[in-house]
């Protein structure tokens, strides 16, 4: 076990130290920093006198160099818009992420779980009917589009919520709907087929033959082994729901690490993007660590291998 | 557990309740006007990075060495009350007195050196070292007056001075605590002082009792950062926020319909023009051929029914907001004239094919008057791929002169003469799409100089009209500046663009 | 009652695509800027103009097309390389199959825009680039997906006597064992297609969307955000076209499931 741990651990390293030098290469593919961070006006010799002084006129190898040994001690030097430590800037935003998006989650699971056990074992009723409509339709409808059309009625015109940032739990209400809502469908459609398909195994009947009552078959022997599939997915979208909030933290203006990384990103600031795929890879994998624990927990047969 | 229940609905509703932000009666009532924008300062501390945004809030906590006259856009004092000029390369300015910061500490002589220190430190990295790159040093002749030595003459010194390229730092602060400091707190003699800035959400700031021109109407400023255009429109038409930019011209019904906004333009001194390449080998190295497609852009209908009215024709390349601008003859709608011209210049009209690159966002419906002028070029049987770009890349493009043969730009705000001809009509500099005339370039490098303002209107004057013979853009149109603005705000905008609390006032309805 | 509803509409889907070009009142890219921002209802434009005048039920019907274009290629792209790559990988497993789980991890950890924009760098926006960064993060879950698979085809009976029998493993892997495992790559491929066209509009609200003026869904939505207030109809009826297409491929996707592969997980 241990030593899985560690060898677990050493990939999580590799992991992010590929993740680094891969977004390292793809940003400076992707265009001249330093444009866009300096007015139109000024003329071309000082454009180029701060490229120099920032280090981008050197050899690629030897900026990468200097950036790996400054990551190293999670120094990621200082964001090229605001001046300020590019880590600092994404650790104050790693906050409000993870309010998004484990409220996110709880609702998912309080409300897709439910609704997928229901789905399965009244299947083919209308409220499996209207329960897969209601989750073809959550992943059908961008979440951009959502999100505006509940800040037109419930802000502007009912006047019930605020239409962004954060403060109380007003602020938080529309954006974990709405972040909730993808992943919501998602995880409801997966709990139904997994359920579905424990129901059909021996050992439910077994129960039942047994005399046991529905709510014991369903939570005791049914959801335990349901959960499995379940768990796995949910690990993988709490580690899309830190960087992917992009899109829900940008139009309720949640000031998060997606919308973060976004700007700085369009804006090409480089030590910022960095620092922030450092830590949402570093994040990702160790989730992902934990969730593979976890299944082993929960299928003793997995544990063997 | 019902009991339970019942408990955990009403703390809920409360919770709910409780914390909503004050409502805009009750913003009436405590005068305190709430700005939505897009981004939040990229710093606090003065002339440090050229920013509209940053410099936006910046204003509201620091004061300019001069201001510009709302109306005719001329240098007026602030914290400096005369300037005069003492010799070809020295500029003296007469600074106000009895001003303090926001720690007590007096403004004088000693601050706007320390400021000019400041930005011209390469430790600061401050971009406004480029700006004030010909001045050698600020001399303090006594506690109330300062000069500023030049290398070379540099008559427009006057209008950077006048712009948000000196906000003054306090030097007694800016030492003692250091600019890391001051930038989590600044401190400047503005009619605002600082409260909090949370980052990503708000900036706050409260009024200035003691301001040199009398406190300020509005108790306090808040500044929150919406980034999404239909959030910021949807806080606007909720009552959340008082203050919003760029309202795009085919809401702006909607808008005053509402009953709690109303829209409050300006013509802004921002440009907007379409840039014909003569940088590299194409149809637009023909001189021609631009003039042909002078003739075939309809300025006025893209102004009226992509714009819905909203934007101010301009014919050459300095608008009626700058100071250097002399009148220049349009270059009439004629799409005869344009094909006759091509056929002179060897292109049939129907078999020609251009690209023209464009931004998307932006400037206002910068993609749709781009699709739009190749409708119009279409009339004439010309093909025009438009090709749209993410604004990072449209740079690039630009700079390494990647673009197709034309492209659509903005430029301001564009208050003075120099600030346009130099950087974007020769082939040296990065956004140009002109360049390589010599007759030009000598010109431009002698008007810079000329201190006497009618020689300075003479030069800025027949640069104009060069750069119209030339045709070297088609020039487009002054930028209309459109704010949604909270029905109990009274403020009226300024075509400089500066967005200046000082100036409202909180009106119960 | 999936199969009818499933194949029904991603039949009228697939016709309107083909004959949007007939069926199309007007020609979706023409620009007519006297009729901009028309209500649907207007006479000649039955779902209304856009800002430019453009017909919106010309705009949505081509839009099909370029769902199915854009579902399809990326939805080939990534059933490809990641079948493959699941496929090798579980065959093989050991470091291949361990290379190949934190290649994806490293993949899905970082910012999907990033792809986009290393993309929008080198090829420049438009189609191609929307494929290939939808390919580029949409590839992981054939790969996982099916090396799930082959780890489980491996187990069984037939497999193990092909290998006693001396079969090549080349031969083994293609003749046996991704038979066995098509029908997932089917079905997951069913499933991810509306994504992808989903997606499309994500794509387009960061800003690397389609050209105009090219007709997508996704950039439709995108762009009906800046005339939410004042015309409805430039969101509600490309949002419709989206939702019922996710629904009916979906749907069809499910039913395949169902009669395919009723254990596999997506």
């Amino acid at each position: 076990m241990r030593a899985y741990i560690a060898s677990r651990l050493v990939q999580t390293a590799l992991v992010v130290f590929l993740s680094l030098t891969a977004v390292f290469g793809m940003v400076r593919l992707s265009g001249d920093p330093v444009l866009l961070f300096m007015p139109m006006d000024i003329q071309a010799k000082d454009v180029n006198e701060f490229r120099e002084r920032l280090g981008f006129n050197d050899p690629l190898a030897v900026q990468y160099a200097r950036f790996i040994a400054g990551a190293a001690h999670g120094d990621f030097g200082e964001s090229l818009r605001y001046r300020s430590d590019a880590m600092t800037l994404v650790l104050e935003r790693l906050p409000a992420t993870l309010l998004l998006g484990s409220t996110a989650l709880v609702l998912t699971l309080v409300i897709a779980v439910p609704l997928g056990v229901l789905s399965a074992v009244r299947r083919d009723s209308l409220l499996d009917h209207v329960g897969t409509l209601a989750t073809v339709l959550g992943q059908a409808t961008p979440g951009f589009w959502l999100g505006l059309m509940m800040i037109y009625l419930f802000s502007v015109q009912l006047r019930w919520l605020p239409t962004g940032g954060r403060g109380s739990l007003a602020h938080l209400v529309m954006p974990s709907i709405v972040l909730a809502a993808f992943f919501a469908a998602r995880i409801a459609r997966l709990t139904r087929s997994a359920v579905l398909d424990v129901l059909g195994e021996e050992y439910v009947l077994t129960a039942r033959a047994k005399g046991l009552g529905e709510g014991r078959v369903i939570g005791k022997h049914t959801l335990r082994n349901a959960a499995i599939p379940i768990v796995t997915l949910a690990g993988l979208e709490a580690g899309q729901l830190l960087g992917g909030a992009v899109i829900t933290e940008t139009i309720f203006a949640w000031p998060g690490l997606g919308r973060l990384t976004v700007q700085a990103l369009l804006n090409r600031d480089f030590p910022v993007v960095l620092a922030a795929v450092f830590l949402i890879s570093v994040l990702y994998t160790l989730i992902n660590l934990t969730v593979d624990l976890l299944y082993g927990w929960l299928d003793p047969r997995v544990r063997l291998q | 557990m019902r009991g339970l229940r019942s408990a955990l609905a009403v703390s809920l509703v409360l919770g709910l309740l409780a914390a909503a932000p004050a409502g805009a009666q009750d913003r009436v009532r405590s005068k305190e006007v709430v700005l939505g924008l897009g981004a939040e300062p990229r710093t606090m501390l003065a002339v440090t990075i050229v920013d509209w945004t940053t410099n936006t809030q910046l204003e509201h906590v620091y004061d300019r060495l001069l201001d510009r006259d709302p109306k005719t856009l001329r240098p007026r004092p602030m914290l400096a009350t005369g300037w005069k000029i003492v010799n070809d390369t020295t500029w003296e300015f007469t600074l106000r007195r009895g001003v303090k910061f926001h720690n007590g500490e007096p403004f004088d002589a000693q601050s706007v050196k320390a400021t000019m220190d400041y930005l011209k430190n390469p430790a600061s990295k401050s971009h406004y070292a480029a700006y004030w790159r010909l001045v050698k040093e600020v001399q303090i002749v006594d506690p109330y007056t300062v000069r500023f030595v030049t290398e070379k003459p540099w008559p427009s010194l006057i209008d950077r001075a006048s712009l948000t390229d000196f906000l003054v730092l306090p030097a007694k602060a800016l030492r003692e605590l250091g600019p890391e400091k001051l930038n989590q707190h600044p401190i400047g003699t503005g009619p605002f002082r600082f409260v909090e800035w949370k980052r990503d959400e708000r900036l706050v700031l409260e009024r200035n009792p003691d301001y040199w021109q009398g406190p300020a109407d509005v108790a306090r400023v808040t500044f929150r950062f919406i980034p999404e255009f239909s959030a910021r429109m949807a806080a606007l038409l909720s009552g959340e926020i008082d203050v919003m930019k760029d309202v795009p011209p085919h809401v702006l019904e909607a808008v005053e319909r509402s009953g709690r906004a109303k829209i409050r333009a300006a013509v802004s001194s921002r440009i907007n023009y379409l840039a014909l390449v003569n940088l590299k080998p194409g149809p637009m190295q023909d001189l021609r051929v631009r003039r042909a497609l002078n003739h075939a852009v309809n300025v006025d209908e893209l102004i009226a029914q992509v714009l819905k009215g909203r934007a101010t024709k301009i014919c050459g390349p300095l608008s009626p907001a700058n100071v250097d601008y002399a009148p220049v003859e349009c270059y009439t709608y004629d799409p005869q004239r344009a094909a006759a011209l091509l056929r002179e210049a060897g292109h049939d009209p129907a078999k020609l094919q251009l690209t023209l690159d464009t931004p998307s966002g932006r400037y206002p419906l910068d993609k749709d008057v781009s699709l739009a002028i190749a409708a119009q070029l279409q009339r004439l049987g010309i093909k025009v791929n438009v090709v749209v770009n993410e604004w990072g890349t449209h740079l690039d493009k630009i700079k390494n002169r990647n673009t197709g043969d034309m492209f659509f730009l903005g430029w301001g705000p564009a208050v003075f003469g120099q600030g346009v001809v130099e950087p974007l009509f020769q082939a040296n500099q990065t956004y140009s799409s002109y360049g390589n005339n010599k007759v030009i370039n000598e010109k431009i490098a002698r008007a810079i100089t000329i201190v006497d303002p009618k020689g300075r209107a003479a030069a800025y004057a027949e640069l104009q009209g060069l750069a119209h013979e030339e045709a070297a853009w088609v020039p487009l149109w002054q930028q209309h500046d459109l704010y949604g603005v909270a029905s109990h705000v009274e403020w009226t905008p300024r075509a400089d663009e500066k967005v200046w609390m000082y100036e409202a006032r909180v009106v119960a309805r | 009652m999936k199969k009818y509803l499933g194949g029904g509409v991603t039949l009228a889907v697939l016709l309107v695509a083909v004959l949007a070009p007939w069926l199309a009142p007007h020609d979706p890219l023409r620009a007519d800027l006297v009729q901009s921002l028309r209500p649907p209802g207007t006479p000649g434009h039955w779902l209304g103009t856009d800002q430019l005048g453009r017909d919106v039920l010309a705009r949505v019907l081509h839009g099909a097309r370029l769902a199915l274009f854009i579902g399809g290629c990326t939805v080939l792209l990534t059933a490809v390389v990641g079948g493959l790559l699941g496929l090798v990988a579980g065959f093989v497993e050991r470091w291949p199959s361990a290379a190949l789980m934190r290649i994806a991890d490293v993949q899905l950890s970082f910012p999907f825009i990033l792809l986009a924009m290393t993309i929008n760098a080198i090829v420049g926006l438009g189609l191609r680039n929307i494929i290939l960064s939808l390919s580029a993060a949409g590839w992981v879950v054939y790969a996982r997906v099916v090396r799930g698979e082959v780890l489980s085809v491996k187990q069984r009976e037939y497999v193990h006597a092909a290998a006693a029998l001396g079969v090549g493993r080349v031969r083994l892997l293609f003749r046996h064992v991704l038979p066995n495992v098509a029908p997932s790559i089917v079905v997951v491929a069913s499933l991810q297609f509306s994504q992808f066209v989903v997606a499309e509009a994500a794509i387009s609200f960061l800003g690397f969307g389609v050209q105009p003026p090219t007709p997508a869904w996704g950039s439709m939505l995108s762009e009906s955000r800046d005339f939410l207030y004042v015309a409805w109809w430039l969101a509600a009826f490309p949002g419709a076209a989206l939702a019922l297409t996710a629904l009916g491929v979906n749907l069809l996707g499910d039913w395949l499931r169902d009669r395919l592969d009723p254990k596999l997980r997506v």
